[in-house]
């Protein structure tokens, strides 16, 4: 059974976009777009940002259409010749992989920090890295139905800790909108856009979708929601904690959770649940990632998918150990989100360029198929 | 190695004599004319059974010989005498007033025995085979074709109350150990032609019979054919219940989730059959399988369906939450104990902190400790006679409960949480997914001790890592939650009032959808 490959249903693909969008990079994304922004209005950068992505998305779910059936990995080689083509996924192989040894940094660190603190983070990174790989061997199918099971969990208990959290919500917080002008928000759109890596599963799960039409709407779903819950989370953690608070702070969303209190509840301690999401958020944009970089190798050198699962491992592993200290950590989260622009972004418009100019035939040619 | 092909040559080498010769089915041994060579090659294979009755009757005043062979108590005696014995005396024991010449076999059978004639052969291995099922074997000298009488005559059980499953509305029959009588149970419900009843003879040394129901008109051949190619690839001497059959034909035997239902519930059969499920009966065995099998099935219980939707939507709720106790309520605990007592409330840990005062073990051990000890009265309940096992229980709990509390080796707190964690997992309507769930427990305990939450949160990936894995014939096994299907959902967490489950499930591609009107 285990080459038993169904299709992709279109909800798994929204799915999918959120959980590997919503990771890491919202925990210290409000300190990051405030630090570029500078004024209370900083979230609607990450808005901007979100619709940006979104534009991205539009375009490389047009390229990933002309090429039916076929994921980008394969089709690349197509768009800009086979020399180039493998050197575009090496490249995108790398950077999966660098993203899947950030995330289980990113990991051991709040876990260390937040839940076992005399345990070694080694100890922590492989653990995770071992579970995720128990899950990613079983192929697409099982880690997209993963994710749906996730779903529920996660946006249920997110929508809830934002909710509780704005208890201690000044309006004051926020204002003045636009008060600098517009140049502020145009530059944190930059530094926001980094929260958005990841809707590149769509990348090769359009190839497997089960109405290949609909990836385009599923694809919407799933950075409509995570664009509203990336803003939320941004403008909720300024009008509760305003900038100045933040600026100061290692992980300004989960001290945003520590602020929680419910009269007459029995829970003093919200952080639980949120470590719970964290924890399951950076976990599937883990899976994902390392999903991307082992099925990105099977397509392209002649290794087996589950051969090449185990062999990133202590790639991604080494790239976990590389920073010293946490501040080196947040210095490689900028790094993997500006490579993202990069690779997220540039790359898919101009793949799109070069495949409308030179290969109609070819694309005609694949539609047929 | 259970699956051996051939592995009965050799087999005449080890019993060297003539008598209790075996079948050998590739090689047909025909039957003679003469009786009395008849005689002799079936004795090959039955003189060494003390129960096999060779009846011989003369007929036309002795002119004429022929036998009956039958195994004594397996077929009906009373039946034998009344049915074939005396009609065929009647009719040609005496000669006078009988048409001249020998006794015609065809006019035997068609005229004048009673019982129901189930087979006419000329081969012996199927002669021996129908002996053993309790059928009765006619062999008449000059023919070399003998006649199968059924008489079946061994007693069953009466049946019971569905002891396994019990229900508060449902009805009150369950399946019994007779193939037949159980097959009769499920179409006294389904009065439909497309009931479809598929029969197999599975074990080489055991021809236990197995019986396959589907609804022809519902069910997804393509599962149909699949069940069929498994059946028929189980190559194994024995089948002795029906757990034999779900090990073979499961799909993933790496895993503590069940992949097969069973029931005694011929009404919960019936229903699984009218959702587009099959159901393969065994003979013998009073538990019936139901495949495919999804992970809802099994928090789904009869009485579901017979009570009012609101009522049951309400229990199915707890049943869930009952099965989130009992996975994760010990382990939880374990980890805010042992690791994070920053996290529960101030008053809480107080409290906590006050009743482990003098308790020599961690957390860890004290709750395996506590695990252990149950599953052991547990274990020890289920396999003594009725009325001992109960007072093994009460024995425990008073011992566990209270002894090891005022000796200060366990915590009360402790001591409620494992009871309540044993309430929820036998809450739980199928009695294999609670074993399961047992199981689990003690991996994510262990990996709260190690780890804290992160070991209860990594074991929860890692138990849905495994669930989203398994599938039971094509079927994922987590459907309709993942891959999600809103119409399922129907019949998942809430039940819907009957009017509004207008389909089958779609997880199962039936191939008739609709339950209710025409429309959707």
């Amino acid at each position: 059974m285990g080459n038993h490959k169904d299709t992709v249903t279109s909800r798994q693909v929204t799915i999918a976009v959120f959980s590997l969008v919503i990771g890491a990079g919202i925990l210290t994304v409000s300190r990051e777009v405030v630090d570029t922004v500078q004024t209370p209005d900083a979230w609607i950068s990450v808005l901007l940002a979100g619709l940006l992505t979104m534009i991205a998305g539009a375009m490389s779910v047009i390229l990933c259409n002309r090429y039916p059936g076929r994921t980008i990995f394969q089709f690349s080689k197509e768009v800009v010749g086979p020399v180039i083509g493998t050197v575009a996924n090496t490249i995108a192989i790398l950077y999966f992989i660098f993203i899947a040894g950030f995330e289980t940094r990113i990991l051991s660190e709040i876990v260390s920090t937040y839940l076992l603190h005399r345990t070694p983070e080694k100890v922590l990174m492989i653990t995770f890295i071992w579970v995720a790989t128990y899950q990613a061997i079983g192929g697409i199918n099982p880690i997209l139905k993963a994710f749906e099971i996730y779903f529920p969990i996660v946006i249920v208990l997110l929508v809830g800790i934002l909710l509780l959290s704005m208890r201690k919500f000044e309006i004051i917080n926020i204002l003045p909108f636009f008060g600098n002008g517009i140049t502020p928000l145009l530059k944190g759109v930059g530094s926001s856009l980094t929260i958005y890596a990841g809707y590149e599963i769509i990348f090769v799960t359009t190839a497997w979708m089960e109405k290949p039409k609909d990836a385009m709407k599923s694809l919407f779903k799933g950075l409509i929601l995570t664009t509203v819950i990336n803003t939320a989370v941004v403008l909720i953690t300024i009008g509760v904690m305003s900038i100045d608070e933040i600026k100061n702070l290692a992980w300004p969303t989960s001290s945003l959770v520590a602020e929680i209190y419910l009269p007459g509840g029995f829970i003093e301690n919200y952080k639980l649940f949120f470590i719970i999401i964290w924890m399951i958020s950076i976990y599937t944009t883990f899976l994902g990632v390392q999903y991307l970089a082992a099925v990105g190798i099977s397509q392209n050198f002649p290794v087996k998918y589950r051969n090449a699962l185990f062999a990133i491992l202590p790639f991604i592993y080494l790239v976990a150990l590389v920073p010293h200290d946490l501040g080196e950590v947040f210095i490689m989260g900028s790094a993997v989100g500006y490579t993202w622009l990069g690779i997220g972004l540039v790359v898919p418009m101009l793949f799109l360029v070069i495949s409308l100019i030179r290969g109609n035939k070819k694309g005609g040619r694949a539609k047929q198929k | 190695m259970r699956i051996g092909k051939k592995e009965d040559n050799g087999q005449n080498d080890r019993m060297p004599s003539m008598a209790g010769k075996e079948i050998d089915s590739d090689h047909d041994v025909f039957l003679k004319h003469s009786l009395s060579s008849n005689i002799k090659l079936l004795n090959r294979y039955v003189s060494k059974d003390a129960d096999v009755v060779f009846r011989f009757l003369k007929l036309l005043d002795g002119q004429q010989n022929a036998v009956l062979v039958y195994v004594d108590n397996l077929a009906d005696n009373q039946s034998i005498q009344q049915h074939i014995i005396a009609p065929i005396l009647k009719e040609f024991g005496k000669a006078k007033g009988v048409l001249p010449g020998p006794v015609k076999i065809d006019r035997l059978k068609d005229s004048v025995v009673t019982a129901r004639c189930v087979a006419e052969t000329n081969k012996l291995n199927e002669c021996v085979l129908e002996i053993f099922k309790g059928n009765t074997v006619f062999i008449l000298d000059g023919s070399n074709r003998a006649l199968i009488f059924t008489t079946p005559g061994w007693k069953t059980r009466d049946q019971d109350e569905p002891l396994g499953e019990p229900s508060i509305r449902g009805p009150r029959d369950s399946f019994i150990e007779s193939l037949q009588e159980n097959i009769v149970r499920v179409r006294r419900r389904i009065r439909d032609s497309g009931l479809t009843v598929k029969k197999y003879s599975l074990g080489r040394r055991t021809k236990t019979e197995v019986a396959v129901m589907y609804l022809s008109g519902v069910a997804n051949q393509k599962i149909v054919d699949e069940l069929d190619h498994r059946i028929t690839k189980i190559d194994t001497d024995s089948i002795v219940a029906s757990g034999y059959i779900e090990q073979f034909i499961e799909d993933n035997i790496l895993t503590v989730f069940p992949q097969v239902q069973y029931s005694e519930r011929p009404d919960k059969t019936a229903a699984a059959i009218l959702e587009g499920r099959i159901a393969i009966l065994v003979d013998n065995t009073p538990f019936v399988l139901i495949v495919p099998t999804v992970f809802s099935m099994f928090i789904q219980a009869p009485d579901d369906y017979y009570d009012r939707w609101i009522y049951s939507t309400f229990i199915r709720c707890i049943r869930y939450v009952a099965i989130l106790i009992s996975l994760f309520l010990p382990a939880f605990y374990v980890s805010l104990i042992s690791f994070h007592q920053g996290l529960i409330p101030t008053r809480l840990v107080i409290f906590a902190a006050a009743t482990r005062e003098g308790i020599p073990f961690p957390a860890l051990i004290e709750a395996l400790i506590m695990e252990v000890t149950l599953e052991i009265l547990r274990e020890a309940g289920v396999r003594l006679p009725k009325s001992i096992g109960q007072a093994v229980g009460i024995v425990g709990g008073l011992v566990i409960g209270e002894a090891a509390t005022n000796a200060g080796i366990v915590s009360p707190v402790m001591v409620i949480i494992v009871a309540l964690t044993a309430v929820s997992s036998f809450s739980i309507p199928q009695y294999s997914i609670g074993i399961s769930m047992r199981i689990l427990r003690f991996f994510i305990i262990f990996a709260a001790g190690v780890f804290g939450l992160y070991g209860v949160v990594m074991a929860f990936l890692m138990v849905t890592a495994n669930l989203t894995k398994l599938r039971s014939f094509g079927l994922d096994y987590m459907s309709p939650l993942a891959p999600f299907r809103m119409g399922d959902m129907k019949d998942f967490l809430i039940r819907l009032p009957m009017p509004a489950m207008k389909r089958r499930p779609r997880t199962l591609k039936n191939r008739d959808e609709k339950r209710q009107g025409d429309e959707d």
